[in-house]
This record gives C-alpha cells, sequence and structure tokens, in this order.
C-alpha cells in the first residue's frame, strides 16, 4: 500500500471524509452567527433604511430590498425563524416518531404488525405532500407548516426507531429486568429507550437539514401566510420577480439555507462519530 | 421475486392506496376553507346559485354519503369535479400532466445518469489505487456532491433562470425555444436530485470495493477495467434504484417548486394553487394519484432490484 499523499489544504477542508473525528469549527462558527445575529438584529430589520434595491457595498453588505431595507439584516433575522420552524418540526417528527416506533419495536406482535402497516401507508405518502395535504387542511400560517413538515418526518423516524427497538428489546438484560418484575413501561423507559437514543439523535440532525429545505421550500411557494419578518424561503420567493436586476436578493438567502444545511450535516457526522 | 410475492405487494400497494386516499379525503375537509361561501361574500353569486351549486357537486349530503360517492367514481376513472370552474378533476390534472410529465421523465434520466457517473467517480477518492490528482478531483466531485444535495431547488433554478435568461431572450418562439424552456427546469431538478442519488451510489460503490468478491475479482485479473467495476456497481444499484424509485415520487414535490419557478402550468403548480384556493376536490385527486404513482414506482424499484442483486431475492422470499 502506498503512504497517501495529503491533498492541498482547501481542498481537505472541503472534502474532509466523516472517518476522521475533527472539531467542524466552521459549522459551528456559522451556525453560532446566525443564531446570535438573529437574536440582535430581530428590532431592526422591518425599518426602512435607504434607497431600493442597491447592490452590495460597504453600508449595506449585502444590498437592500425593494422597500430599501437592509438584506443582511433580514436575513439574520429571518434565519432565526427559518432555524426556528425546522427545528419545532423535527421535534415534532422525533417525539412523535419515536414513540411510535418504539412502541412497535418493544411490543411485538399485533400491535407491532399494525404499527409498521400504518407507518408504511404514512411513508407511501411524499414527506412534502403529506405536508401539503396538512397545511390543505389547517390553512396557511407558520405553525401550520411546522406541523406540517414535523408530521411528514414521523414516518422515517418511526421506522428508525422501531428497528432500535426491537433489536433492544431481545437482549439480555432487558430480559433480565423484565424477569425481576419491571413493567413493560419501565422497561422502555429505563431500558431500550436509552439504547435507540444515540441512534435517533444522530438521524434527528440529519432530519434537521430536510426540515429546513422543506419548510423553506413551502414558504418559497406562499403557504407560510405573510409574517412582517420573512423566513429564508419566502426570501426567496419575494425576491423572484426583481431577480433579473437584484440577484443578491436571492443570493443570500439561497446561499445561507445552503451553508445551514452543510453545517447541520456536519454537525451531525461528528456528533454520530463513536 | 416469485408471483405469490409480487401478488403480496400488489394486494398491498392497493390498500395502501386506498388507506391514503381515504385520509386525504377526510382532512382536506377539515379546512375551514370554502371557496362557494366566498363566491358568496364576494357578491360573485347569490345565495340560491351557491345552494344549487352545492347541491350539484353534491356538497349538501353527509360525509360519508359523499365518500361512498367519490369511492364509486373512482373505477370509472370519475375524480369529482372542481369547485373553482366545475371541469372534471381528470381533465384538469390531464392537460397539466402534459406539462410535468416530459419534465419528471427527463429530469428523473438526468439524475440517474449524472447520479450513476458523479458518485462512480467521487468513490474512487477513498480506493487505494487512486493517485494524487485524480484523487483530489474525485474528493472535488464528491464534496460537489454534497453541496449539490444541500442547495435548495428554489434557488439553484433561480441561478440557472439567471444564467439562461440572455439566450432566451434572443430565441424566437418556437421548437427551439420550448427546448430550452423544458430543459432549464430539468436541469434544475436533475442535478438537485442527481446528486442525492450521486451520494448513495458513491457509498455504496466505495463499500463494494472493499468486499472480498471485489478484491477476489481484482485478484483473479478481471479484465478489462469495465467488467471489473460492473462487479461492484451491480451491488450498488439496488439502493440506487430503490431510491430512484422514491425520487420519482419526490419529483412531484420538485416540480411544485420547479414548476412555479418556471411558470409551467403543470400538477405540481396545480396542487399549490387548488391548495391556496381551497378547491379540495382537486387536491385529494392529485394526492391519491401521487400515492398510487408512488406505490407503483417502488414496486417496479424492488423488482428491478431483486433480478439485479441476487442476495436480496433469498431475504425476500
Amino acid at each position: 500500500m502506498t503512504s497517501r499523499a495529503s491533498p492541498p489544504r482547501l481542498a481537505a477542508l472541503l472534502t474532509q471524509p466523516p472517518t476522521e473525528r475533527r472539531v467542524p469549527w466552521i459549522a459551528l462558527a456559522w451556525l453560532t452567527v446566525i443564531l446570535v445575529g438573529g437574536l440582535v438584529s430581530a428590532g431592526a430589520a422591518v425599518n426602512l433604511a435607504s434607497h431600493s434595491l442597491t447592490p452590495p457595498s460597504l453600508a449595506h453588505p449585502l444590498g437592500t430590498d425593494l422597500l430599501g431595507r437592509d438584506v443582511g439584516l433580514r436575513l439574520l433575522a429571518g434565519g432565526l425563524r427559518t432555524l426556528r420552524m425546522a427545528a419545532a418540526a423535527t421535534v415534532i417528527a422525533a417525539v412523535l416518531g419515536s414513540l411510535w416506533g418504539l412502541v412497535a419495536g418493544h411490543a411485538g406482535g399485533w400491535l407491532e404488525w399494525i404499527l409498521v402497516h400504518a407507518n408504511d401507508v404514512l411513508l407511501s405518502v411524499p414527506g412534502l405532500v403529506l405536508a401539503l395535504v396538512v397545511i390543505a387542511a389547517l390553512g396557511q400560517h407558520e405553525m401550520t407548516i411546522i406541523l406540517a413538515v414535523g408530521l411528514g418526518g414521523v414516518g422515517s423516524f418511526a421506522r428508525l426507531a422501531r428497528s432500535a427497538a426491537s433489536q433492544t428489546s431481545h437482549r439480555s438484560f432487558v430480559l433480565a429486568a423484565r424477569a425481576l418484575g419491571a413493567s413493560e413501561v419501565r422497561l422502555l423507559q429505563r431500558h431500550v429507550f436509552p439504547n435507540t437514543l444515540e441512534a435517533l439523535t444522530a438521524y434527528a440532525l440529519l432530519h434537521f437539514g430536510w426540515a429546513l429545505v422543506n419548510s423553506a421550500s413551502l414558504t418559497f411557494l406562499g403557504l407560510g401566510g405573510a409574517p412582517s419578518i420573512p423566513d429564508w424561503g419566502q426570501m426567496l420567493n419575494e425576491s423572484r420577480l426583481v431577480f433579473l436586476h437584484a440577484p443578491w436578493l436571492a443570493a443570500a438567502p439561497g446561499t445561507a439555507l445552503a451553508l445551514t444545511v452543510l453545517a447541520v450535516q456536519r454537525l451531525g457526522e461528528w456528533i454520530s462519530k463513536p | 421475486m416469485s408471483v405469490r410475492t409480487l401478488l403480496r405487494r400488489i394486494l398491498g400497494s392497493l390498500v395502501t392506496i386506498w388507506l391514503v386516499t381515504t385520509l386525504v379525503f377526510f382532512a382536506v375537509r377539515l379546512s375551514h376553507l370554502d371557496p362557494l361561501a366566498a363566491l358568496l361574500s364576494q357578491g360573485l353569486a347569490s345565495p340560491e346559485q351557491v345552494a344549487e351549486m352545492r347541491a350539484a357537486l353534491g356538497l349538501d349530503r353527509p360525509l360519508l354519503d359523499q365518500y361512498f360517492f367519490f369511492l364509486s367514481g373512482l373505477p370509472r376513472g370519475d375524480l369529482g369535479r372542481s369547485l373553482f370552474d366545475g371541469q372534471p378533476v381528470i381533465r384538469s390534472i390531464g392537460e397539466s400532466l402534459r406539462f410535468t410529465a416530459p419534465l419528471a421523465l427527463s429530469a428523473w434520466l438526468l439524475a440517474i445518469a449524472l447520479g450513476l457517473t458523479l458518485g462512480a467517480f467521487a468513490s474512487r477518492a477513498t480506493a487505494w489505487e487512486t493517485r494524487r490528482p485524480a484523487r483530489l478531483t474525485a474528493r472535488l466531485t464528491s464534496a460537489a456532491l454534497v453541496l449539490g444535495t444541500a442547495t435548495p431547488v428554489a434557488w439553484s433554478g433561480l441561478l440557472i433562470l439567471w444564467a439562461a435568461v440572455p439566450l432566451l431572450g434572443k430565441l424566437p418562439p418556437g421548437p427551439a425555444r420550448e427546448f430550452v424552456q423544458l430543459a432549464l427546469p430539468t436541469l434544475t431538478l436533475g442535478i438537485a436530485s442527481g446528486c442525492s442519488l450521486g451520494r448513495v451510489a458513491e457509498a455504496g460503490l466505495a463499500r463494494a470495493r472493499r468486499e472480498p468478491f471485489f478484491i477476489a475479482a481484482r485478484a483473479r485479473g478481471v479484465w478489462p477495467q469495465w467488467r471489473l467495476e460492473w462487479s461492484a456497481l451491480r451491488t450498488t444499484l439496488a439502493p440506487v434504484i430503490s431510491l430512484a424509485g422514491v425520487e420519482a415520487a419526490f419529483l412531484l414535490g420538485g416540480t411544485m417548486v420547479t414548476e412555479t419557478l418556471f411558470a409551467r402550468p403543470g400538477v405540481g403548480r396545480l396542487l399549490v394553487e387548488s391548495i391556496l384556493r381551497g378547491d379540495f376536490p382537486l387536491v385529494q385527486a392529485i394526492v391519491a394519484l401521487a400515492a398510487a404513482g408512488y406505490a407503483l414506482f417502488n414496486l417496479l424499484a424492488d423488482i428491478l432490484a431483486s433480478y439485479l442483486d441476487p442476495r436480496l431475492r433469498e431475504e425476500a422470499e
């Protein structure tokens, strides 16, 4: 075997294979900027600032929009909303899906059969389409988007949790605890759930990226109502009409969305490494 | 796949489609949007006219009656009528399919071609025999795949549109222009979908290169190179194909964004618009068809995968 020549530095940063455990500083820094920046800029983003549609300059590093508002400030404020929506949706998906899958995997028998087949039905609708059905039923609002994207992710969580739980449920320490008289609820709580936690956490971070893109897609389609501070999907939608004259309007939220998804993915890889 | 397994799968798919349809039927009726009431409040129709329209559409009957009426129409291909223009739903969907089908098909083919090529190339990054310049390009390809999966379609589509507008402006109306109008959303969707396929292909191929059967084949001196590569690719194709089946249905979701972006009156756009208008017969019909398409593609993908990788055949029996 030949010794591996180390590739140039920049390429290494971009393409680090996930086998090497390194703290993802860039990803962490980016997420911190988004979070802190969002908290700081929340009030300033709606103010009218200067001329409309000015290209990026020193005063407005990311340019201004049609109403002369600073795109950078709006990006930071909107980022907080985008992250919040995706996080809430991921929590809904993780909690419901894990419960579903854990009960199915641990219970076995007819209960597992019913839960697994119900889950297959849920999985047979593409996540985004399922989200649209929820929005059709409950109306267009930020809360509905959260619920919609959350429910769209329940199926995949349930599938993962079931397979993790059914592997654990047959192990000897669970059988021993049952023989000692532990109730099924206690078995789930104390023995099965902690053993599935690692896989579920790693998947939650992966899923967070999916939730980010999907909630942004839904607000891009105009299904998120009309709040005063738009999230990144809505910013992309707003930029559509003036895109040819002011490409920076779309560049900011588009790039930010891609970077955030990358950062979250990287973080997930880092955390899930043994 | 034996005939029995196949029949069981088909039956399972039918039950699934029925359950999804039922679920959607009742879910969309939770909606507080009532287009007919909107007509009334805007003064576009008198109360009598609205009552007449409700009766004509069967909306004045109990919910369960409506449900059985809807179900009984399905075998005849009658999916109900739009609340908005009174047209049979199946006709509106058929018309918009003319825009979506070519887009989805070409994007799907592009995605598979792109995914397999880029994935195979990127997988060489971790093969020990790859030397320095090739390793670097392989790693960059791998990074590009990651970047491609992270980029939202709405943004990459805008970029492609921006790059192509000077070209579109010059083209006279005609076949060339129509081709470009199809090619742009195809590129957008195909690249996005191809990158996620590419990542799966990359991971699978990298794994296959380390497996005993591959090392043994190389040790035996299997030649030419493509026969060696094919032996690795063959085992990788199963997950790629099942993902390609999923992607085919995902494309409906993708077309919602691209069709909005490129102003194509396709099914994705129709679904979004009918949700915004509260036109639930259209919504439930499109979702039911999407579920049916998804089940069909999944089934086809599983059959193909079990044909390609004999190990899966034994698992399924």
